[in-house]
């Protein structure tokens, strides 16, 4: 079993308002394969945390504009079936970060672009 | 009054050297060793009866000499047999010498037995060989006598030994060859098995590893009558690791393939099929002048994606895509220390205290012991059942001399409870730092390049950091990854300077490994803590820094019931993430009777 006692996603921006936050990238997010990081954990949370790494989504969009960041993606995960679900985290865990970028990324990506997310259905 | 004093010291010191040499009472003595007391606990017998056969090879008392020959011949598998065996050449008794003899040229004995007793005979002035005249045929305590008749003088007998226990012997080619394990003392019925070959590792290897992992993954097909929908995905993974630290240089290499595919097709137009396959491989090599090396890499990758998804209502929003990326990188660079994996000597410190807290560790484990156990280990590695895993360590330890006694059940279940650790796998220890320069050539979709991002040649300056210590009798780990890379020669782009992305980051985790008195492994706590500052140096993105930290307790309540429960929390310019996840399955071993 298991499950997710609770999730709190607070956006707290230092910066004014509604700035976007693009998020710290990790090691793989540039360079090739000697830069390589390992698979993320099999959950939608930690995936959604490796498109931020890679710099494919921002942490955090500002809200207004609605841009896809790391909260919709959780969202967009949980939201799907389970063989769904398990497609698309598994895509991501295993993608390298250069294959995960698409037009806009990070801070206005063009989600009908994620492959992952299409592996997933609609 | 002076005299007075000396008259009293005189005779305190005669009464003392009196007390000194009295002699001991040899019947006492052997009836100790005979019969265990009824009012004493078995393990504190063995205790006593072994003082016992110290005092009795010590008290040159000629009724000693058949008790001690029995035991010499019976006792193969308790520290009694070569304290017997020890004490049959101190009492320079020539009627143990055929008893001597059968040991000194008995295959199936401890190698260090039947050393000790080619020193008695040596004591009594005799050899190890047997007179081809006299033939043998003596034996006691029902132990037939080895035969070694010859000349055609003497009469053979049949061979029989270890009196009930069993035996074990273990032959290795020099640490490194191939294992005959004749048998396993005391842990289960003989068997006669080749071991697989272990790897042949010089004197001068630090460690080495060899990994290959063939991860199943997720792996599903279903089909739901009710919505009439067909799915099935797999993700199947493979990674083979190989690495050898000598004195003078290291070798690395990692190979690894992935393959992750799916199919949804529900009612009507709707559909979406997929495949996404990853290869890897990756080198390394150094070379060492004291701790201070140079360090060369190599690294190549391969991604192919193929993602069709047909939209259920409108052809036109139909997504088909199909792209590859491929990577070649080398790096040169320079760098001082090195952390090695140290969960197999590990394992090897835990069995040490194992039998220690037992009281049957005969000395320490010597380095060349320490070696066989782990390349036995490694040989064994594919094996489903631990059984040839424990039998074989059970026959090295005994044939160093390291295990006193045949090692009962509670000892038995112990050993096996450190063969099978799964807590010791990837244990660091050391301090390693290098910087290299790296030369990449890349190869991305031309949607990628339209957006600026890294493609053909790029130049990068990499560093990267690791320690581990493994502290408190290795239930408590620290460890720790630092990196940082900078892109070099970024250029202009008509007039527009290219991205020149940096990152920095550093990882440390602390874990306090627990268990049981019996070396059940309990669990662990575990706290992580990870910073992360970088900048993509593009328009739109700034430097950003993460600080994120991982508090977690995972506790194993028995071989069906375990629970993990973590906490995150991660911030990262001004976004609090706070996370909490329990794991926990439970479940009741089954209790059953049948008559």
């Amino acid at each position: 079993m298991k499950s997710w006692f609770f999730l709190l996603l607070a956006c707290a921006a230092c910066t004014a308002g509604d700035d976007t936050a693009s998020g710290a990238r990790a090691r793989c997010a540039e360079g090739g394969a000697l830069n390589d990081c390992p698979d993320s954990a099999r959950t939608p949370q930690a995936a959604c945390w490796r498109l931020v790494d890679c710099g494919a989504i921002a942490i955090s969009s500002g809200d207004p504009s609605n841009n896809f960041d790391w909260g919709d993606c959780v969202d967009r995960i949980e939201g799907s079936i389970a063989v769904a679900q398990t497609l698309i985290i598994n895509c991501i865990a295993a993608s390298s970060c250069d294959a995960l970028r698409v037009q806009g990324s990070p801070n206005d990506p063009n989600r009908d672009q994620m492959a992952c997310f299409h592996l997933g259905g609609r | 009054m002076r005299g007075i004093l000396v008259t009293a010291c005189v005779v305190l010191a005669v009464l003392a050297g009196r007390a000194h040499a009295q002699p001991a009472d040899v019947p006492a003595l052997i009836k100790l060793v005979e019969t265990q007391p009824a009012d004493m606990d078995r393990s504190v017998w063995k205790e006593k009866r072994r003082d016992a056969a110290k005092k009795l090879a010590t008290s040159k008392d000629k009724r000693a000499v058949p008790v001690l020959m029995k035991l010499a011949e019976a006792e193969t598998f308790d520290i009694i047999g070569e304290i017997s065996i020890e004490g049959l050449g101190n009492l320079g008794d020539q009627s143990a010498v055929p008893t001597l003899q059968k040991i000194a040229g008995d295959t199936s004995r401890d190698k260090s037995q039947r050393d000790l007793a080619r020193k008695a005979l040596a004591k009594l002035g005799a050899t190890a060989e047997v007179p081809p005249d006299k033939g043998t045929g003596s034996g006691s305590g029902g132990t037939g006598l080895e035969t070694s008749a010859g000349g055609g003088g003497g009469s053979g007998s049949g061979s029989e030994t270890g009196g009930g226990n069993g035996s074990a012997e273990t032959h290795a080619g020099g640490g490194t060859g191939s294992h005959i394990l004749d048998s396993g003392p005391g842990v289960g019925a003989k068997t006669s098995t080749e071991l697989p070959p272990g790897p042949d590792l010089s004197d001068d290897t630090l460690a080495a590893y060899d990994r290959l992992t063939i991860a199943g993954g997720t792996a599903s097909f279903g089909y739901d009558t009710a919505r009439k929908r067909l799915d099935f995905e797999a993700d199947v993974a493979g990674l083979y690791q190989r690495r050898l630290e000598r004195e003078g240089s290291a070798f690395g290499a990692d190979i690894g393939a992935h393959v992750v595919t799916g199919f949804i097709n529900p009612p009507g137009r709707a559909q979406s099929r997929g495949a996404q396959i990853d290869a890897n491989a990756d080198g390394e090599a150094r070379f060492y002048t004291g701790s201070v090396y140079g360090v060369g890499k190599v690294a190549a990758s391969l991604q192919i994606d193929y993602i069709a998804d047909v939209d259920p209502m409108n052809a036109n929003n139909d997504f088909r895509e199909t792209t590859s990326l491929a990577d070649l990188g080398v790096a040169l660079g320079a760098g001082f220390g090195r952390v090695l994996d140290v969960g197999a000597a590990i394992r090897v410190r835990r069995l040490s205290r194992t039998l220690d807290a037992a009281r049957a560790l005969g000395k320490p484990i010597d380095a060349a012991t320490s070696k066989k156990l782990q390349i036995t280990w490694w040989s064994l590695r594919g094996e489903s059942s631990t059984y040839r895993a424990l039998v074989a360590t059970v026959a090295i330890l005994r044939e160093a001399g390291i295990l006193l006694g045949e090692p009962d059940s509670g000892l038995a279940f112990e050993i096996l409870n450190v063969l099978r650790d799964s807590q010791l796998f990837v244990r660091p220890s050391g301090f390693d730092v290098q910087a290299v320069f790296a030369e990449d050539y890349l190869r991305r979709p031309q949607g990628l390049i339209d957006q600026g991002f890294e493609n053909g040649r790029v130049e990068q300056l990499v560093a990267s950091a690791g320690y581990g210590q493994q502290m408190n009798d290795d239930k408590v780990e620290l460890a720790g990854t630092a990196f940082a890379r900078l892109r070099l020669f970024a250029g202009d782009t008509g007039g527009n300077p290219n991205p020149s992305p940096w990152a920095v980051g550093a990882n440390g985790h602390f874990t306090r490994f627990t268990y049981g008195d019996h070396g059940d492994p309990l669990g662990a706590f575990d706290l992580t803590g990870t910073v992360q500052l970088s900048t993509d140096d593009r328009m739109g993105t700034d430097k950003a820094l993460r600080l994120a930290g991982e508090l977690g307790f995972t506790m194993l309540f028995n071989q069906v019931s375990g629970m993990r429960l973590a906490a995150q929390i991660a911030e990262d310019q001004g976004t609090l993430v706070i996370g909490a996840q329990l794991k926990a399955t439970y479940g009741l071993l089954d209790g059953t009777f049948a008559k």
